[in-house]
């Protein structure tokens, strides 16, 4: 991770940079430093560690849905076919003991990738499985939540850290690719994200805890 | 010579056109080159060949077969084709799609020519391939077509080709579309025919093993190609920005990549619009205008499965779509409003329109009688006073008027207060008190009065009639409809006024005549109350109209067991003679007291007074019967007189009394059946006169219980029997003394007799001598052992007396006939024969007894005593059932079918039996007997 001094890199819009992986710079503000207030509201943490709580409970739902809809052979054979070793995801080493500063860039991270692919995986399946109502309304929901997430870690990370610009890897774009693949890739990367949400809720509720 | 020459000629012309047509017919054109080439995207066979240069040298006309075989299956194409050759000497092409995917399997093509004018085909040419990828070395099985569109209706085929030495296991549609599958080769087909959209069918192909390179997945797309666009149409709000808008159609099923996409172009311009397409409801799509004014916009809808093409040519000044007017404001009166808005684009001139919400909901257009050019106001005349309306604007290019804009906000405003109009309805009460007169006056608004603004008080005044004197006034808040006021016995005039903020109503007038007036006379004097009826809901009032009056007034209290009792009144014209009074207040079983009055020039008087029902129910209770007076045919009832007063839920029409014996049904005479809810029947009398206070009900039965029970009724009817009163009426001593007359008498008598019985009998039956007591026996001489025994030796008769023994036989005979003939008849007459047999056989045998006996056999006294007295009746014989008993009692019969006999004989004869049965004593008559 590298963190980037407040106002030495100009903004470049890289959450849209969802080709190939991607390395880049998200901008957290919108202007070349942390505001001076007004960015955090009142009850932000606790905001926060709903979020995070509400993506964990919602999590495996998501994916068994998910495998449901997609139909065979991934209803019958997930294990073999999302087993998310093949595709990007970022990493996410911090436990309880990490310092508050490197969960928050972590999650940030995350977070930031999450919301990209679910973007994708929205749209492949808005494609591929237009009648799945619930399945897309529940990846709307998700990725909203995500959204208003990583919203409230860049208040977090301004607010304490004065960080406002974190590198950030996006993965694969599944632009392109066969149905099948597409498939595939919402299922790897859905896959990872449950396991994934479950450590961060673990790792992130004891740092947003009220004092 | 010549002529020779000629004929020559022709021969030999005739011989080279027949050799050159002989030629012609063999001559055949093989196919020399024949190349075929594969478009995947098109999924079509191009077929490029050629015959020899001198087919198109000699500009044939030829024949082509055409045929494509799959893999090494069978052909699965023929196809004839019919050209003209040219000199050019290009190669002939041809074309074919293929309905499965090329990359399924090897194809192959080969062609056959024959020209016109032959007979003869040519050889096929060889078979020209196209390898499939069945051939090549693939790394994974595939599947064939991928991510297809098709159009809802039509056939997909696809296959799944398996790797060189591969077989397909498993080869299906993960969706509900049907299909069918062929698998188990290196190449395996999936048909499915005539799909609907049901998703996206995700297509899984496996073979004979498990690895993750034995599966290949693929999906195709079913979805329509979209409509053309609805209602396509381009307007401008503001002469600034064209906004072209359309329905989108049906769904085309397609999304994401695959939907509908959207370009607007301009035909004059040459170019496309320069716009966003965004849909939701409809799609719009927004431009700026620039400098030109007239456009030939096309807008055009294509997905992969086809496209739709709209067009909209339009005058921008033409299609002027204003903004909603803003900004309501009003200046008002009490009958008018002049309204004013703000319009956004103020060099549009315009025309605009309100629409006015009147208090009763309906609505009223009013058009602005200008355009709208700078002001932008419409005047709404024609309002109420103090009421509120609602109203929106509208507004629409006055020139080349296009399409009105939407509403604007609605506004809501109220007209301005003006002084009451019409005048109150007034009514009053006059109750005397000491030295003067009570007035309650009540008024309420008539349907002609109009408030105009809030009222705040009523004004009531009231002066002399005669000699005025200061008028006294009060004023009472707008809460109430009724004040009493005190006058003394003069005639007084009242007026009452209502007052909002503006001013007062017109004064409604009343006069009160003095007390010593008509009105006081009628109302004191005693008009009879007629009675009225419910009906339709209501009570119809009639009465006869009187001349010279301006009105009548009908008034009555709601609730006449109350006080105050909610005094109501009705005005009619002078012309009307009857009314319906309908009230909410109105319930069956109340007595409603209605008075008319006419009234001329405010001065009223009393017509006329009415009583009655909405609806008569039954007494509320029965008469209170104090006395009741018995005799032995008759019951006299007495009862308290019933009140008639207003408390009762209907008039009362009289009584109804009912009787009946506690046992039976009655019958009595003068009475109606009456049949009570149980079934039984009660004798019904009706009292049609309410005042009546007594009734005798005749022709009961002495010494007998009734029932009987009295009801009052009204026109709504009585109400059910439930307790009756219960009488005995006494034993008719008339009846006893003839009972005494008829039984006691004759008892006695018969008393008498069995008390005189041996006197009786000795006179009428003497004791018949016992032929062993006779004297002559109590010689020794004639005992023979015990036996007497008299020998007809040892007496000398002095007298002879014969017995007509062949009579006496002949009468027994005769009886034994009669009983043979009964029993033949019925079987109680059997039984009583029977039983008349058994009596004979016990009677007549001798039994043996310590006493001896002589017989003599008299049928006469044996039938009829064998009943009464027969000493060898055994117990068993009378505890018989009744049938025996009436046998026995029938038994007489026996004596009478001899009295029968005797009837039918001559009275000679018969008194000649009578004679020879009449027993002749032998104390009188010695020894002359005979034994039996």
């Amino acid at each position: 991770m590298r963190l980037i001094p407040a106002g030495v890199v100009p903004f470049v819009a890289l959450l849209l940079l969802q080709r190939r992986p991607v390395a880049g710079r998200a901008l957290l503000g919108t202007g070349a430093a942390c505001p001076t207030n007004g960015l955090c509201r009142a009850n932000v943490q606790e905001q926060t560690r709903r979020q995070v709580a509400l993506l964990n409970a919602t999590a495996q739902d998501l994916f068994s849905l998910y495998l449901k809809c997609q139909g065979e052979p991934f209803s019958s054979e997930s294990d073999r076919l999302c087993t998310p070793s093949g595709i990007f995801f970022p990493p996410f080493h911090v436990n309880r003991t990490t310092e508050r500063k490197e969960v928050m860039v972590a999650m940030y991270k995350l977070f930031a990738f999450l919301n990209a692919s679910l973007g994708n995986i929205t749209r492949d399946q808005e494609e591929l499985n237009p009648t799945a109502k619930e399945l897309l309304d529940r990846l709307h929901n998700t990725t909203k939540t995500t959204r208003g997430l990583i919203s409230n870690l860049t208040c977090l990370l301004c607010k304490h850290y004065n960080i406002f610009q974190v590198d950030v890897s996006y993965g694969e774009s599944s632009k392109g690719k066969s149905a099948f693949k597409k498939k595939q890739q919402g299922c790897q990367v859905l896959r990872k994200y449950v396991q994934v949400i479950a450590q961060a809720a673990r790792v992130l509720l004891p740092h947003l805890s009220p004092a | 010579m010549m002529n020779h020459f000629v004929f020559l000629a022709v021969l030999l012309h005739l011989r080279t056109w027949c050799t050159a047509y002989s030629q012609q017919e063999s001559l055949v054109f093989p196919v020399t080159y024949l190349n075929v080439h594969k478009d995947l995207a098109l999924q079509r066979l191009l077929v490029e060949w050629d015959v020899g240069k001198s087919a198109h040298n000699a500009e044939l006309v030829m024949s082509f077969e055409i045929q494509v075989r799959r893999a090494d299956e069978a052909i699965v194409w023929t196809e004839f084709l019919n050209t003209t050759l040219d000199k050019s000497g290009k190669p002939l092409r041809w074309m074919w799609d293929s309905d499965l995917p090329l990359e399924c399997m090897s194809h192959s093509v080969r062609i056959r020519s024959k020209a016109e004018a032959s007979k003869n085909w040519s050889q096929w040419s060889l078979w020209e391939t196209i390898q499939g990828l069945d051939t090549s070395n693939i790394t994974e099985p595939k599947i064939f077509p991928d991510e297809k569109i098709i159009e809802e209706g039509f056939d997909i085929s696809l296959c799944c080709i398996a790797r060189k030495g591969q077989i397909i296991k498993e080869f299906f549609l993960n969706s509900p579309i049907p299909y069918f599958n062929r698998t188990n080769s290196q190449v395996g087909l999936l048909i499915a025919k005539n799909v609907t959209f049901k998703g996206v069918p995700h297509v899984l192909c496996r073979e004979s093993c498990h690895e993750e390179n034995c599966f290949a997945h693929a999906v195709f797309f079913v979805g329509r190609p979209p409509d053309v666009p609805h209602d396509f149409s381009c307007q401008t709000q503001n002469m600034r920005e064209i906004t072209c808008t359309w329905d989108q159609g049906r769904d085309t099923y397609l999304y994401g990549s695959h939907s509908s996409k959207y370009k607007l172009s301009e035909q004059f311009s040459k170019s496309s619009v320069p716009c966003t397409v965004n849909c939701s409801e409809r799609c719009s799509c927004s431009w700026d205008i620039g400098k030109q004014r007239i456009y030939n916009v096309t807008l055009t809808v294509e997905n992969p499965l086809g496209k739709g093409i709209a067009t909209d040519v339009f005058d921008v000044a033409h299609r002027i779509y204003p903004l909603p007017p803003f900004q309501q404001w009003e200046e008002y009166t009490d009958g008018e409003i002049e309204l004013h808005w703000e319009q956004k684009e103020k060099e549009i001139e315009l025309f605009c329109q309100a629409e006015v919400y009147q208090p009763d909901g309906k609505a009223k257009l009013y058009n602005s009688s200008g355009t709208q050019l700078y002001g932008n106001r419409i005047t709404l005349g024609g309002l109420q006073p103090y009421t509120s309306y609602t109203a929106r604007v509208r507004c629409g290019a006055a020139k080349h008027f296009w399409r009105w804009s939407e509403w604007s906000k609605a506004h809501t405003f109220r007209t301005k207060e003006k002084a009451p109009s019409g005048k109150l309805d007034v009514w009053r009460k006059i109750t005397p008190a000491l030295w003067g007169r009570n007035v309650t006056l009540f008024w309420k608004q008539e349907a002609d009065f109009q408030a105009n603004g809030e009222i705040i008080s009523y004004e009531v005044t009231w002066e002399k009639v005669v000699n005025r004197s200061k008028p006294e006034h009060i004023s009472l808040s707008s809460d109430c409809n009724s004040t009493r006021i005190f006058i003394d016995n003069h005639p007084y005039r009242i007026s009452v006024m209502a007052r909002n903020n503006v001013g007062y109503s017109h004064p409604s007038m009343l006069i009160i005549p003095g007390a010593t007036d008509t009105e006081k006379r009628l109302s004191k004097s005693e008009l009879k109350e007629e009675h009225v009826n419910g009906t339709d809901g209501g009570i119809l009032i009639s009465w006869k109209p009187r001349d010279k009056s301006d009105s009548y007034i009908i008034d009555w209290c709601n609730f006449p067991m109350l006080q105050p009792c909610d005094l109501q009144w009705k005005r009619f014209g002078p012309d009307t003679s009857s009314a319906l009074i309908k009230s909410a207040a109105f319930v069956p079983g109340v007595r409603y007291n209605f008075h008319i009055y006419a009234s001329a020039a405010n001065r009223v008087s009393l017509l006329e007074k009415k009583t009655g029902y909405l609806k008569e129910l039954p007494p509320r209770f029965d008469p209170d019967v104090k006395k009741v007076e018995l005799s032995y045919h008759e019951v006299t009832l007495y009862w308290d007189p019933y009140p008639t007063d207003e408390i009762h839920p209907g008039f009362l029409r009289g009584y109804h009394v009912y009787v009946s014996p506690v046992q039976e049904d009655c019958n009595l005479k003068g009475s109606k059946k009456h049949v009570l809810a149980g079934g039984s029947v009660v004798c019904k009398f009706t009292i049609e006169n309410p005042e009546e206070k007594t009734y005798t009900v005749k022709h009961l039965t002495s010494n007998t219980k009734y029932k009987l029970a009295i009801k009052a009724y009204t026109g709504g009817g009585e109400t059910p029997i439930i307790n009756f009163r219960y009488i005995d009426t006494p034993l008719d001593s008339d009846m006893l003394y003839l009972l005494v007359l008829l039984v006691v008498v004759p008892s006695l008598i018969m008393a008498v007799c069995l008390w005189k019985m041996k006197r009786v009998k000795d006179c009428c039956c003497p004791v018949i001598p016992s032929p062993n007591k006779s004297k002559v026996l109590s010689f020794k001489e004639f005992k023979i052992g015990t036996e007497k025994v008299l020998k007809l030796s040892d007496c000398i008769p002095d007298t002879l007396a014969l017995d007509n023994k062949a009579e006496a036989k002949k009468l027994r005979s005769r009886s034994l006939m009669s009983s043979t003939s009964t029993e033949d008849k019925t079987d109680d007459q059997n039984l009583s024969s029977v039983y008349r047999n058994k009596n004979e056989e016990r009677s007549f045998p001798s039994t043996p007894t310590p006493q001896t006996h002589t017989w003599f056999e008299n049928f006469a006294y044996s039938s009829h005593l064998a009943v009464e007295t027969n000493p060898y009746e055994t117990p068993e014989t009378l505890e018989r059932g009744n049938e025996e008993v009436s046998a026995v009692l029938y038994q007489p019969q026996y004596y009478l079918n001899i009295l029968n006999d005797a009837s039918t004989s001559s009275p000679g004869e018969a008194a000649g039996r009578k004679s020879n049965l009449r027993y002749i004593s032998q104390t009188d008559v010695h020894c002359i007997g005979r034994r039996l």
